[in-house]
């Protein structure tokens, strides 16, 4: 029966055509799938002008989701707003649409009237000759387009929000990897601080400069110092392969500034801003490129190099030039940064070098100039001295010299005091350069106190003060100069019978305190006010009430010389009650295991 | 403004030869025309031959592109070139082309079009009609997405005709000509625009027989299944349901003469002729077969496929609805390898339909470009594309 057949054949057409769009409408329920192929496939087998998907985001604002069938420009002509009167809807602005006879069948995707948010127009041009039966398969279709579009929706904003974690994620593993990038470059500048302030020695600072970078950001590095005018000095030059060094040393050398290669550099010095030089840009140099500074920097592997300026106090002291092969190393913004930062610091410390070196030079001529003088001084004092001796021991006992007596007896004090002050000068100026030498050797502590005492008894008695001694049984040894002890202990009891009134009390002792020896000199005099505590131990200071009674470098120099020891000196005081005066002494080995003895105690008056 | 197609033919072997022929006749001793339509065979050097024609022409814009045969009126040309010219003001013409095919089908298309219609109005003037003319390369890439894309971007509200570009069946390089150079692996576009109404009629002749079946698994031209079996063997035993044993080695000739059909709710079939059977029992086709679609084993005649060529020709003159100034056919190849000689009585069918005055030249290709009935142009197999111009 063909009518059969026939009939069969169309109900197949219709299964298939269903099967087929419904397939491609569940593909819809992938956001990452084109709306316009499902619609396409639509239109192609229906035979549809056009397919369009509707939608009214806001109400009375209808918006072409997707279209088959329109031109690029149809699709962006934008439809009159306005209330979709009785549901019907507007005029749609699409000249593939303005034909005599179009038919369309339109299907709302959302169920009730008054919740309808999209459509899905059908345009035949005449009425389509596969009737009804079509037009109910295209409404179950709609259904599930419509169960595809919501799917769709949450789908893509599933997918939205899968990407917005994984942005996050991406700016946090970015964020992360940029501190982790910053913290390698601070520890890198915190490492840099440290080795730089390690040295105050020029070529040594220099070299640390040139080495730091290598291989953190550079392959290779140079240092080029401004000697003169006009001339440069190309200092250090230090490779991050061994076999290279040698040669990037064969650069190191003064040139004048218009034989500078890279001539980078010298641009660097004139602008004061960093330069990038890159191979294949500018000419590496104003001379012959051919020469010799030029092939050893194609040896070096030169691809790129940045220049930066080492400026220190407004001044402009070099160039520090890093080098780089490797395609990872671009110098872009954050290393030209860290870079231009390490120039800052790098110049700092040359310039305090520089400084150190000048202040050196400054100290050897100072001390120069002390011992020339006070050689020169020295010889007449004693020959001034050792005659007014002479002359006090030849004038005649009694009244009838006192007249010549008296005056050469101030002689012979002023001679004194200007020895002693020689004396301190020189001791000072050795003490500020760092050149005083002491002989360390274990000493007695209680033969080292009581020498220091008997030289100064009779002082004391002078001045009606009882001197008591009070060390320790088992002070011990201490490990020191003893003449230059001597000399400290001296100098605080001279200055406690100098301050200490008439009666009063002075007290010297010693004990072992831990691997020291603690000495201690205690007087009974007006003390020292707390404001000026902290400054007795400066050079040529001297409280208000005891001006001009010294030379005001006493106790600097005992400071000086006990700190020589590895010691420190200090003093407590109390105003009224008196003032003692502790320093200590490395105590010597032997001596903690010596036996005790019995105290040694003496007074004098 | 009256619409007069002219045309040249040239059967010379030379590139210069041929194109200094067949323009000459073309332009004749009339006013430099708006357009010309080149369509050569596969013959020439596809740069030589841009070369000549663009000397010959000057400034005249054309456009074109190489296939397996030409015609010109009733002549069939199996070594040639055919041009048709456009007279100028009463049309006016852009050109667009775009690649590459194979990588990206629906971007070529589309991107062609854009380009054809920039010195076009937006929209088509009341009154006037606009053709698209697609050609593309049909044997690199997808050629239905080509069209999709080229739909995309021209809208339904035009008239879309056209053919794949061929090199005879040899699948090795086709030519799209287009700004005076040759082109691969490329789509060119012509948009005209007419005060004159166009029409195409588009007709294959091939009518079902064996049961429906459904493609179960396809990915672009290759069908692997039908029904869950290898499509070889579905296509074996309905063959066989008609008496016809198909052997792996008979198969492109069978098919030839056998293609597949995929039903469109209107009852026509869009047709994909399959071209060899691959490993797995895969069936190749001249363009896409959508997964999930249904197929038929179509069948065809002499008779039938005149008849389909005559019918395309009448279509377009009714719908053109006044006197026709010029046509264009796109004929496929494998309808000429179906008819051996009796392709000149198919040519010669469109001249009978038209009338002997009315100039017309076509191409045999490799795929056409049309709306089969009334919806979206496709792209089809073994069909005949007639784009007629009112006068």
């Amino acid at each position: 029966m063909p009518a059969d057949r026939d009939l069969q054949a169309e109900r197949l057409v219709l299964l298939s055509v269903l099967q087929e769009l419904t397939v491609a409408a569940l593909d819809l329920f992938d956001p990452r799938r084109s709306m316009a192929l499902f619609l396409e496939r639509v239109a192609e087998r229906l035979g549809c002008v056009a397919v369009l998907v509707l939608h009214e985001p806001e109400p009375g604002a209808l918006r072409l989701l997707d279209a088959a069938g329109l031109s690029t420009a149809s699709r962006a002509a934008p439809i009159a707003s306005g209330a979709l009167a009785g549901g019907e809807l507007p005029c749609l602005p699409y000249a593939e649409l303005a034909r005599q006879g179009l038919v369309t069948w339109r299907f709302a995707l959302g169920g009730e009237a008054g919740a309808r948010a999209a459509w899905l127009l059908l345009c035949f041009e005449g009425e389509p000759a596969f009737g009804p039966r079509y037009h109910g398969m295209m409404r179950r279709l709609g259904e599930i387009l419509h169960t595809a579009l919501l799917h769709r929706l949450l789908y893509a904003r599933m997918l939205e929000q899968e990407r917005e974690r994984e942005r996050h994620l991406a700016a946090e593993q970015a964020a992360r990897a940029a501190a982790e990038d910053a913290q390698r470059r601070a520890a890198f500048l915190a490492e840099a601080s440290r080795r730089l302030s390690a040295s105050l020695n020029l070529e040594a600072t220099l070299a640390r400069v040139a080495r730091l970078p290598v291989p953190f950001i550079a392959d290779w590095s140079m240092v080029d110092l401004l000697d003169r005018e006009g001339s440069l000095r190309r200092a250090v030059v230090v490779h991050a392969d061994p076999t290279r060094a040698e040669l990037g040393r064969r650069l190191e050398r003064s040139a004048p500034l218009d034989e500078i290669i890279p001539a980078c550099v010298v641009r660097v010095l004139r602008t004061g801003e960093s330069v990038l030089w890159e191979r294949g840009g500018e000419p590496i140099g104003p001379s012959d490129p051919a020469s010799d500074d030029a092939a050893i920097l194609e040896d070096l592997g030169l691809v790129r190099c940045l220049s930066v300026p080492l400026v220190s106090r407004g001044t402009t002291l070099g160039v520090l030039t890093l080098g780089s092969g490797r395609s990872d190393l671009c110098y872009g913004p954050a290393d030209q940064s860290l870079i231009e930062e390490l120039g800052r610091r790098a110049a700092l410390a040359i310039d305090n070098a520089r400084l150190y070196e000048s202040a050196q030079r400054a100290i050897r001529a100072r001390e120069e100039l002390v011992a020339v003088v006070s050689h020169d001084l020295k010889s007449p004092l004693a020959t001034a001295l050792m005659n007014a001796q002479l002359l006090l021991r030849r004038l005649p006992p009694g009244e009838e010299s006192r007249d010549l007596r008296r005056p050469t007896e101030r002689i012979q004090k002023a001679a004194e005091r200007m020895e002693r002050l020689i004396r301190d000068l020189l001791d000072m100026a050795k003490l500020d350069a760092g050149h005083l030498v002491i002989a360390p050797a274990p000493v007695e502590v209680d033969a080292l106190v009581s020498d220091a005492v008997e030289l100064l008894r009779e002082a004391a008695a002078a001045g009606s003060l009882q001197l008591n001694l009070r060390v320790a049984p088992c002070a011990g040894c201490a490990r020191c100069d003893r003449e230059r002890v001597l000399q400290v202990i001296a100098n605080l009891l001279g200055n406690a019978i100098k301050f200490t009134p008439s009666g009063g009390e002075i007290a010297i002792g010693a004990e072992l305190s831990g691997a020291d020896v603690l000495f201690w000199v205690r007087d009974t005099g007006p003390g020292i006010a707390e404001e000026d505590q902290a400054w007795i131990f400066d050079r040529y200071w001297q409280a208000r009430q005891t001006a001009h009674q010294g030379t005001g470098l006493g106790l600097s120099i005992a400071k000086g010389l006990v700190e020589v020891h590895g010691g420190r000196i200090w003093v407590e005081s109390t105003i009224g009650a008196g003032s003692t005066f502790f320093f200590t002494l490395p105590a010597a080995v032997s001596a903690t295991h010596r036996p005790p003895s019995s105290a040694s105690s003496a007074s004098t008056q | 403004m009256v619409m007069q197609v002219a045309t040249g033919a040239s059967s010379l072997p030379g590139a210069e030869g041929a194109a200094a022929e067949a323009v000459g006749a073309a332009l004749g001793e009339g006013p430099r025309p708006a357009f010309a339509l080149v369509l050569s065979t596969d013959q020439y050097d596809a740069d030589a031959l841009a070369a000549a024609v663009t000397r010959e022409l000057g400034d005249v814009p054309w456009a074109g592109c190489c296939t397996a045969g030409v015609f010109a009126g009733g002549e069939l040309l199996r070594q040639g070139l055919v041009v048709g010219t456009l007279p100028r003001p009463a049309v006016r013409v852009g050109v667009g082309v775009a690649g590459l095919v194979s990588a990206d089908g629906r971007a070529a298309g589309n991107a062609a079009v854009v380009r054809a219609l920039e010195g076009l109005p937006a929209s088509v003037p009341a009154g006037w009609s606009r053709a698209l003319i697609l050609l593309p390369d049909a044997v690199t890439g997808n050629a239905a997405d080509v069209v999709r894309g080229a739909v995309q971007a021209g809208g339904t509200g035009v008239v879309w005709a056209g053919g794949g570009a061929g090199d005879n069946l040899r699948f090795v390089r086709t030519a799209q000509f287009a700004g005076g150079r040759a082109y691969s692996d490329s789509v060119v576009v012509i948009a005209i625009d007419s005060p004159m109404r166009m029409a195409t009629g588009i007709r294959h002749g091939f009518r079902p027989y064996g049961p429906p079946t459904m493609v179960t698994r396809a990915t672009g031209s290759d069908v692997a299944e039908l029904e869950y079996e290898d499509a070889f063997s579905v296509y074996q035993r309905t063959a066989e349901g008609r008496g016809d044993r198909v052997s792996r080695d008979g198969f492109a000739k069978f098919a030839m003469t056998h293609p597949l059909g995929i039903p469109q709710a209107d009852g026509e079939h869009v047709i994909r002729d399959p071209l060899r059977v691959d490993a797995g029992g895969s069936l190749h086709c001249v363009g896409e077969v959508p997964d999930g679609c249904l197929v038929r084993l179509m069948e065809g005649d002499r008779d039938a496929l005149l008849g389909a060529a005559r019918e395309a020709a009448h279509a377009a003159r009714g719908a053109v609805g006044a006197p026709v100034a010029g046509a264009f056919v796109f004929d496929c190849i494998s309808r000429s390898l179906m008819l051996g000689q009796g392709v000149r009585d198919e040519l010669a069918t469109y001249g009978t339909e038209f009338g002997p005055e009315v100039p017309v030249i076509g191409c045999l290709t490799f795929g056409e470009v049309g709306a089969l009935g009334r919806g979206v142009p496709q792209f089809h197999n073994k069909t005949a594309v007639v784009l007629a111009m009112g006068g």
